[in-house]
């Protein structure tokens, strides 16, 4: 799984990190209690706010960290440093929420065809045909744009929301995403666009002010 | 209404004559292929002339790319915020976890 040091970070607070991930590894490996408490206070944060995204409750989104956190504490021999421990539980967290999800049924989801386009007889696009100026960053720095953006993205399917996290919020390929959740390349590509412009539709009001 | 509906034929009639012309349903099934470059070179240009063409289309297209911006940049940032504090109770849960395994 591809997941760069998050951008804001310069090269020299990259390599202080690094420094401090392998003091506080050693610590770690040799067993020390407090090494563990640590390495959750300094984390658990970060992860849990990545488990939400995934998983649609309090409680589920703690026992995948805590399960994260397992997982990461056996195979604390086979951490190589290749990245920041910051990135490596992140990407132990995703797999951790995909797995609980695998083991849920995924009968109950809500349908995802009200947010398709629609389309007249002759294969034409009934839809707004104004888009507002503003670029993702402004409408961003709106609390009630962020608000939105997340509730719209919260209520995909969540066969469909995991699909547009993994592509475009932690940045997997479309193959990789395919092999991560056991669909086709093709499958994976369709469930993609489905995410997206369901999550188009539901920001219309947004996106599409004055239009209609 | 009546007026939109006119136009709508008429630019069906319109484009329908053009050579190489898709129609919006086939636009739509280009989309996610073009956003992720892997349009062929004719395919792109078949895009790019129904979207000059196309106002809803082309709206559709610039929506589409900034409603995954705005998820993006979402996230990006709640990556960047420091996040809240650890509850110690998730603290003692994991640490209690790893003792009994
Ligand atoms: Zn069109």
């Amino acid at each position: 799984m591809a997941r760069a040091v998050p951008s804001d970070a310069s090269a020299d607070e990259a390599g202080a990190e690094r420094s401090g991930d392998a003091a506080l590894l050693a610590r770690l490996r040799a067993g020390d209690e407090a090494a563990f408490a640590e390495l959750v206070r300094t984390h658990g944060g970060r992860m849990l706010a990545v488990a939400r995204r995934y998983l649609d409750s309090e409680d589920a989104a703690q026992d995948c960290v805590q399960e994260a956190f397992m997982s990461a504490f056996k195979s604390l021999d086979r951490f190589e440093g290749r990245s920041s421990l910051a990135t490596w539980l992140h990407r132990i967290t995703v797999n951790a929420a995909l797995q609980v999800l695998r083991r849920r049924s995924h009968k109950d989801e809500v349908a995802i065809e009200p947010w398709m386009p629609s389309f007249d007889e002759q294969g034409f696009l009934e839809g707004p045909t104004v888009v507002t100026a503003a670029d993702a960053e402004d409408l961003l720095a709106r609390d009630d744009v962020r608000a939105e953006v997340r509730a719209a993205i919260d209520r995909l399917p969540l066969s469909y929301r995991n699909v547009l996290l993994l592509r475009d919020i932690e940045g997997l390929s479309i193959k990789e995403v395919a092999e991560m959740l056991e669909l086709t390349e093709n499958n994976a590509k369709v469930r993609l666009h489905r995410a997206r412009t369901a999550l188009k539709k539901q920001l219309e009001p947004l996106l599409n002010a004055g239009a209609l | 209404m009546g007026a939109g509906r006119l136009g709508r034929r008429l630019k069906a009639v319109t484009m329908r004559r053009m050579p190489g012309m898709i129609t919006c349903a086939e636009f739509e099934r280009f989309v996610v292929d073009h956003y992720e470059g892997a349009l062929s070179e004719p395919e792109r240009r078949r895009f790019e002339r129904h979207m000059a063409l196309c106002p809803p289309c082309r709206v559709s297209w610039q929506s589409y790319r900034k409603a995954v911006a705005l998820g993006r940049g979402l996230f990006a940032e709640e990556d960047r915020d420091a996040p809240a504090p650890v509850d110690e109770g998730l603290v003692a849960a994991v640490l209690a976890a790893r003792r009994d395994e």
